[in-house]
């Protein structure tokens, strides 16, 4: 499958979240 | 700065742009299509934005957050709107656009009059759009006069007034090329805002430890969904099937006829799935799913401390309590902007409706440009006017019409299937299905109907699934009962030919499609339907209770469907060289002016179309 912009914010976005919660979740706001 | 000092500095910051872009909008919309529809030239990253903010109001900022305080977790799923608002466009503003491209459609009045040959579908619609553009707009003017109230101590009334008279200025001087200018800062504001309150609520209530274990140990029916369905009446119990239901109700925002000319104004499709997938699923549900949602169950926890004894009381009290000068007032910014980003456009299209299809259409029909522009403008003046009345004189009934408009606006889905996909609907089964539709949420809607003790979300149903479910049983069987004449027929065929023929799907968007039939339904059942009860005690990680899990999991996967619905499966994506087909394949059957007055230069209009000249 090729990987275009739409490839790159989708799962970019998947990516970004999950690091997000445990950094947030689990460190920041901790 | 005092906290009043920052609030109005901001605010008047806000104006400036807001005017600003009034005056820009009324310098270059000099016809009737540039003032209505920006010139079908509204930019990629402009609509991607202001349909964002559109799509979302100041009851995403305000009453979403409140609600989740006061029904807990099971409502939470409403936050799933992120996703089902924009899904209808995925479905449908592609196809929307190739046609008022290739037809020169203005209003959605144009559109649905031409595919079923009736002018009563006209009508409906101006009918739908006048509800959305008065009410619902009042809504979100009276709500931000409350909130005004709240920071700066300017009585209701006069805020309100206020604030709706600078919408007002910039929707009637420039249109919907101001609306959408105003729109992109107003998208930015609302997501910003909700985050920088949620941020602020969990900090200061004692960081995510403390928050989760107060919330996981709050009582069972805030933090589970009270099962798929109960068959009662006259309540609005969040089981499964309430949720799927009010999930259809929002999917109505976007079926709008507001949604319809936004559709029309963009200079090509392209921005179409990424404000579906990215910008309203990911950047929108990202704020939803963690701030709001902190916003609503921390609100549980603090609720006692802070004195919340109203859904209303919720957000308001949450920022006075936790925010600081600047912060107060950028909050209060991007709320007045979630609830301006709604009402302008409703306001805007409205008044340029009621223009174009009832004053052009039947009053004036040799109109041209100046006066259709000078005409929208005291259309939106009065509009504005008499929901402010109203709604200063009974706001009880206010939010009440108001709530039916998006129950109205997914009826439109029984119009729309039939226009974008050739469903077998003719001209008075899509006019008896919207009015069966129309009868039926009224009867069913708990806030509305005189029998809502027997029917009101009866079985816990909203009356917007109930409406739709009618709508489409009584389109189908008129549409059997009476055919269309052999000319509404063979136009109706010409349509779907060239249609189907510019959008026809690649073999690999085929797959994709045949995959989607399996896969939409199966995320509607388990993330927004009957299987949600699964999520009462599935998993649970980082300290959220089962049911918040479950729904982050499912808002990701969400994520990933949306992409593959619009881009993989192509529903809202089109390409170059079909982009570039409908650029020339025009055969415009409805006039800006009449050919007369434009000098003849136009192809002659069918009969009973456009200018009547």
């Amino acid at each position: 499958m090729r990987i275009g912009l739409p490839e790159i914010w989708t799962f970019g976005s998947i990516i970004f979240t999950i690091v997000f919660m445990f950094v947030y979740f689990g460190v920041i706001a901790k | 700065m005092s906290n009043e000092a920052w609030v109005w500095t901001l605010v008047l910051l806000y104006w400036a742009y807001c005017i600003y872009w009034g005056i820009r909008g009324a310098i270059v919309s000099k016809t009737a299509s540039g003032y209505m529809i920006g010139g079908r030239q509204i930019p990629m990253t402009v609509f991607i934005l202001a349909a964002t903010a559109t799509s979302f109001s100041g009851w995403t900022f305000i009453g979403h957050p409140g609600l989740i305080w006061r029904d807990g977790l099971a409502y939470a799923f409403a936050s799933f709107y992120v996703l089902t608002i924009p899904i209808t466009g995925t479905w449908f503003a592609k196809r929307q656009w190739l046609l008022g491209k290739r037809y020169g459609f203005i209003t959605p009045g144009d559109m649905y009059s031409y595919y079923y040959g009736s002018e009563v579908m006209r009508w409906l619609v101006v009918i739908v759009a006048f509800l959305y553009s008065s009410f619902y707009s009042a809504v979100q003017l009276i709500a931000s006069g409350s909130l005004f109230h709240w920071v700066t101590g300017v009585p209701v009334i006069t805020g309100s007034i206020l604030l709706a008279a600078v919408v007002v200025f910039y929707v009637a001087a420039g249109g919907i090329r101001s609306i959408a200018w105003v729109d992109c800062l107003q998208c930015i504001l609302l997501i910003l805002g909700i985050i920088v309150l949620g941020v602020f609520v969990l900090h200061s209530a004692g960081g995510w430890d403390f928050l989760s274990q107060k919330i996981n140990a709050l009582d069972e029916k805030y933090l589970t969904v009270p099962g798929v369905i109960q068959f009662t009446a006259n309540k609005t119990i969040w089981t499964g099937m309430m949720i799927l239901t009010y999930m259809f109700s929002l999917m109505g925002i976007q079926a709008s006829p507001a949604f319809t000319m936004w559709s029309f104004s963009n200079k090509n499709p392209r921005p179409f799935p990424w404000q579906q997938a990215i910008a309203s699923t990911f950047f929108v549900g990202f704020a939803l799913f963690f701030f709001t949602a902190i916003q609503g169950m921390g609100g549980l926890v603090v609720g006692a401390e802070l004195g919340i004894s109203s859904d209303r009381d919720l957000v308001p009290k949450l920022m006075h309590a936790y925010l600081p000068g600047f912060w107060l007032a950028f909050v209060t910014v991007g709320a007045l902007a979630a609830m301006q980003s709604t009402a302008a456009p409703y306001i805007g299209t409205g008044s340029t409706i009621l223009a174009r299809d009832v004053y052009f259409r039947y009053i004036r029909p040799r109109a041209g440009h100046a006066e259709q522009i000078w005409m929208s403008r005291v259309f939106a003046v009065l509009i504005a006017t008499v929901a402010m009345v109203i709604s200063i004189k009974s706001a009880a009934a206010l939010v009440m019409l108001g709530g039916l408009a998006t129950a109205f606006g997914t009826l439109m889905y029984v119009a729309l299937l039939g226009v974008c996909y050739g469903w077998p609907i003719k001209g008075v089964g899509a006019v008896a299905g919207l009015i069966a539709g129309i009868a039926t949420v009224i009867i069913t809607d708990r806030n509305v109907s005189p029998w809502s003790e027997t029917f009101g979300f009866l079985w816990t149903i909203h009356s917007a699934g109930w409406g739709l479910g009618v709508g489409l049983v009584v389109a189908l069987v008129f549409s059997k009962l009476f055919p269309d004449s052999p000319e509404i027929e063979a136009r109706r065929k010409e349509i779907r030919d060239w249609l189907d023929d510019i959008d026809r799907p690649s073999a690999s968007q085929k797959a994709w499609r045949r995959a989607m039939w399996v896969v939409v339904p199966v995320w509607y059942i388990f993330a927004i339907g009957p299987g949600v009860v699964l999520g009462n005690h599935g998993f649970s990680f980082l300290g959220f209770p089962p049911l918040w899990s479950w729904q982050i999991v499912w808002w990701l996967i969400g994520i990933v469907m949306m992409w593959a619905l619009c881009f993989k499966a192509g529903l809202s994506f089109l390409g170059e060289a079909q982009i570039q087909r409908a650029e020339k394949d025009t055969r415009i059957v409805v006039h800006e002016v009449a050919p007369a007055i434009a000098g003849g230069s136009d192809a002659a209009p069918r009969a009973g179309q456009g200018g009547r000249a």
